[in-house]
């Protein structure tokens, strides 16, 4: 057992995010190699034994310089806290989703910091759709796919985890070789089946028996192609094979209308079940229960599925698509569809499958050794404890926290290089901070800012966005001023840096 | 990181309180030591302000958030809050006591430059401030003497500084005043030249320092915008917009083992059964006493490994949006009681 704490920063169940749950499983078997703490907004949150839960605006309590800081971040508002903590705090971080575009939209993140950050992905692209989106209102769903806003969670965090080769070589080709040489692939853990009763199933869906059931999970949407699945669901259907499919998880009718599309597919329609949000017993159950696990992705930005990863470790048969991370499995664990041409080979594949009790059985097998070996969640846990002790300690200078909300700077609004002065106390900070520039009397500030029209663009950091600025009694001795200075005057500039 | 650049949290700052009050009593503290505030849970006549040197920059925002008085007044930097203070204290007829760390005693002294009001000191971690007591004994501050409590494997001192007593008649106040504590007592045989007279206090095996306090909402320190309701014999505070109240505690070491809040209304009896405190943002199950429908007490024990300054939590898990549309309350307290 290792001697010094890993902080973890992610959301925790019962928290409905795939990620929660991945850092239940991941704790659970993380804390047999290493001490762990969870820090997440969810005081009644649930976590493994021992672990305990900590409120991330208390981190500060906790953390020590050997303590080796790990943050979970996802494409969603659950992760905020988290994306904050990386900044505050600096560490590993381990990147769920190849595009983090959304999290940071939703974030309140300031327009500098997004305008910036789509101009790291690229400089003139960028600086066209970050106008037309803060001066025009503009956004389309380009902006998601051409601004995938990975570039400061990369450049912030000592090192980055990954599930797939294909999120790093993709990482490699967009931000560089060097960015790349810092990120590693732990593959997603997959967990051992529990022993489940098939009630929920039978009992409460009321799912036939007798028949091979096809099982698809998570939120609805259209990249899951579920146009591929039905209509190749149909032409099965039409061939005599049987079958029974249930959608466990939840539609996003706004998103992508999954009931309307069966309405176009009787026949399916007759043989489906769409279940709504499951727990992760019944998620379970089901995974238990399915004879064939379709895990179809197109287009895919790398992200990896926690239920694909419980299904290989049932020994179920799956079968996915040939892009991204799906691309990295190694053939014969899993059925590997095309994209181009994909419902017919669906159509091909799943029926052989039906009919070939044994086929299923000997693509279960070989996911099953996949997922017991470097699949398994102590081997998983070992990985994350080796990348934890090399890259998770903050180390003095590089990672060292970035403070947040500098509460005063003070400046004498004469200095010789202002600018300069005022760019090195904000360095490497972001959040509140308060300016104070410091004048001998009202005269000398009246005087100053005759003098100098443009002082704001003149002397502050192009990343501080003013929120008020008042003149105030100066109580206060400017940095490099004489003790024996009267107090005078002060333009003071409050705002935030990021 | 520590959260704050004091030292270890002082274990005696209520006893020495009491002895102080026994040679000068009516006294009213003004407690610079925030966020450790060690004078907080020691009566009602304490007002908290500080040093920005007590607070490590990583935890300023934080700290930031906290309201005196049941959220009704901030916590201003020292220089600004002494003039109010000592008019405070005036108007009410009682002396103000300056409650300090050494670490802070010289811009103390520089602020009581501007100020012809010497009101007496009580300094924390004397040791060492030859320059310091030089200073204040420049502004008039005649009257020096240190206290040292002795307890077991603790040896905690204390200087309190006066501008109305000469030494030698401290000595004997404070030397009749620590009788009722000592299981021995005596003068330091031998210090360093210059120092004032060290009075050794040895506290009895059997003293524990336990103690207890009762908190009326008017008298919490906490981080919610909302204020309590009520009046100065009965008040409540809400949980209001927010599932989760921080209120400070300060120092508790040494002092409390058990925290009680009483819930004269958490909506629900499940939502009184959900609530959750929180130890220095740590999450802690604790034991939940229903009363009737919704109201109750939620109770935990202070583990002994608690770091000072202690912020302790409330949290509940189901809120309900007010009439007015904007408002969203979560749960109803009106009382803390720590406990041995």
């Amino acid at each position: 057992m290792a001697e010094h704490e890993i902080a973890i920063f992610s959301p925790i169940p019962p928290e409905q995010n795939g990620i929660a749950d991945y850092t239940y499983h991941l704790v659970a078997a993380m804390r047999h190699v290493v001490p762990c703490a969870v820090y997440a907004n969810q005081p009644d949150g649930s976590l493994p034994d021992g672990v305990p839960i900590r409120e991330p605006l208390q981190a500060f309590r906790h953390l020590r310089p050997e303590t080796a800081i790990l943050h979970q971040v996802g494409n969603n508002p659950g992760h905020i806290f988290v994306l904050d903590a990386l900044r505050k705090w600096g560490g590993v971080t381990t990147l769920h989703d190849q595009n983090l575009h959304y999290l940071y939209e939703v974030s309140h993140a300031p327009k500098s910091l997004l305008s910036r950050i789509m101009r790291d992905s690229s400089d003139r692209l960028g600086a066209v759709f970050a106008r037309q989106w803060f001066e025009n209102g503009t956004k389309t769903g380009a902006n998601y796919a051409l601004f995938d806003m990975l570039g400061e969670v990369l450049s912030r965090s000592t090192a980055v985890i990954v599930h797939s080769r294909f999120a790093k070589n993709r990482i490699r080709l967009l931000y560089g070789a060097e960015a790349a040489e810092n990120v590693h692939v732990v593959p997603h853990l997959a967990l051992p089946p529990d022993n489940r009763t098939d009630d929920f199933l039978h009992g409460v869906l009321k799912i036939p028996d007798g028949v091979p059931l096809i099982m698809t999970s998570g939120f609805a949407t259209f990249a899951k192609r579920f146009d591929w699945l039905v209509a190749a669901l149909d032409e099965i259907a039409s061939r005599g094979a049987g079958f029974f499919w249930v959608h466990a998880g939840k539609e996003r009718p706004e998103e992508y209308d999954l009931s309307g599309l069966l309405e176009r597919y009787p026949e399916v329609k007759r043989r489906s079940c769409i279940t709504g949000y499951l727990s992760e017993e019944q998620l379970n159950e089901c995974i238990a229960a399915c004879d064939v696990l379709i895990n179809l992705r197109y287009p895919s930005v790398g992200e990896s599925s926690g239920t694909l990863a419980r299904a290989m470790a049932a020994g179920r048969c799956c079968v996915v698509n040939s892009t991204a991370s799906y691309a990295d499995l190694p053939p014969g664990s899993v059925l590997h569809v095309p994209v181009m041409g994909a419902v017919p080979a669906l159509v091909e594949g799943l029926e052989c499958l039906l009919r070939a009790p044994e086929l299923r059985a000997a693509y279960g097998g070989r996911a099953l050794a996949l997922a017991r070996g470097e699949w398994a969640p102590e081997a998983v846990a070992r990985a994350y404890a080796g990348i934890m002790a090399e890259f998770g300690v903050r180390l003095e200078g590089a990672t060292a926290p970035r403070p947040t909300g500098t509460p005063l700077l003070s400046f004498p609004i004469d200095a010789a290089a202002l600018r300069q002065e005022i760019e090195q106390h904000v360095r490497g900070c972001t959040g509140n901070v308060e300016i104070r520039l410091s004048a001998s009397s009202p005269e000398q500030l009246a005087r100053i800012s005759m003098q100098t029209p443009l002082l704001f663009a003149d002397v502050l950091p192009q990343d501080l966005q003013i929120h008020a600025v008042t003149v105030e009694q100066d109580n206060t001795k400017p940095r490099g001023r004489d003790a024996e200075d009267a107090p005078g005057v002060a333009l003071v500039l409050k705002g935030v840096l990021g | 990181m520590s959260p704050t650049r004091a030292p270890a949290a002082p274990r005696f700052a209520a006893l020495a309180l009491e002895l102080i009050k026994t040679i000068s009593p009516e006294l009213r503290v003004l407690d610079t030591l925030f966020p450790l505030s060690p004078f907080l849970l020691c009566g009602d006549d304490t007002e908290l302000c500080q040093f920005p040197e007590n607070v490590p920059v990583e935890a300023v925002p934080f700290y930031a958030r906290f309201r005196q008085g049941g959220g009704t007044r901030g916590i201003l930097p020292f220089a600004e809050a002494l003039p109010g203070a000592l008019a405070a204290a005036a108007a009410a007829g009682q002396r103000l006591l300056l409650a300090l760390h050494a670490g802070n005693g010289k811009a103390a002294a520089e602020t009581l430059t501007l100020t012809p009001a010497r009101p007496p000191i009580l300094l924390l971690a004397p040791e060492g401030i030859a320059d310091l007591r030089t200073a204040l004994n420049m502004l008039g501050y005649t009257g020096s003497c240190f206290i040292r409590f002795l307890h077991g494997e603790l040896d905690e001192a204390y200087g309190f500084f006066s501008a109305e007593h000469d030494s030698d008649g401290l000595l004997r106040g404070l030397e009749a005043a620590g009788k009722k504590f000592a299981e021995d007592m005596r003068l330091q045989a031998q210090r360093p030249e210059g120092q004032a007279d060290t009075i050794l206090i040895f506290l009895p095996q059997a003293y524990q320092g336990w103690s207890k306090a009762s908190l009326s909402p008017l008298q919490f320190v906490h981080d919610s915008n909302r204020t309590p309701e009520g009046n100065a014999s009965y008040s409540w505070l809400w949980l209001a917009n927010q599932p989760q109240l921080r209120i400070l505690f300060g120092t508790v070491t040494g002092r409390f083992r058990n925290v009680r809040v009483i819930v004269p209304d958490a909506l629900s009896t499940h939502n009184l059964k959900s609530a959750r405190f929180l130890l220095n943002g740590e999450a802690v199950h604790p034991h939940v006493e229903i009363w009737s429908d919704g109201q109750g007490a939620v109770s935990a024990e202070l583990p002994a490994a608690t770091l000072d300054p202690l912020v302790f939590g409330i949290w509940v898990s189901e809120g309900r949006t007010t009439e007015d549309g904007v408002t969203k309350l979560y749960a109803c307290i009106d009382r803390v009681e720590l406990s041995a």
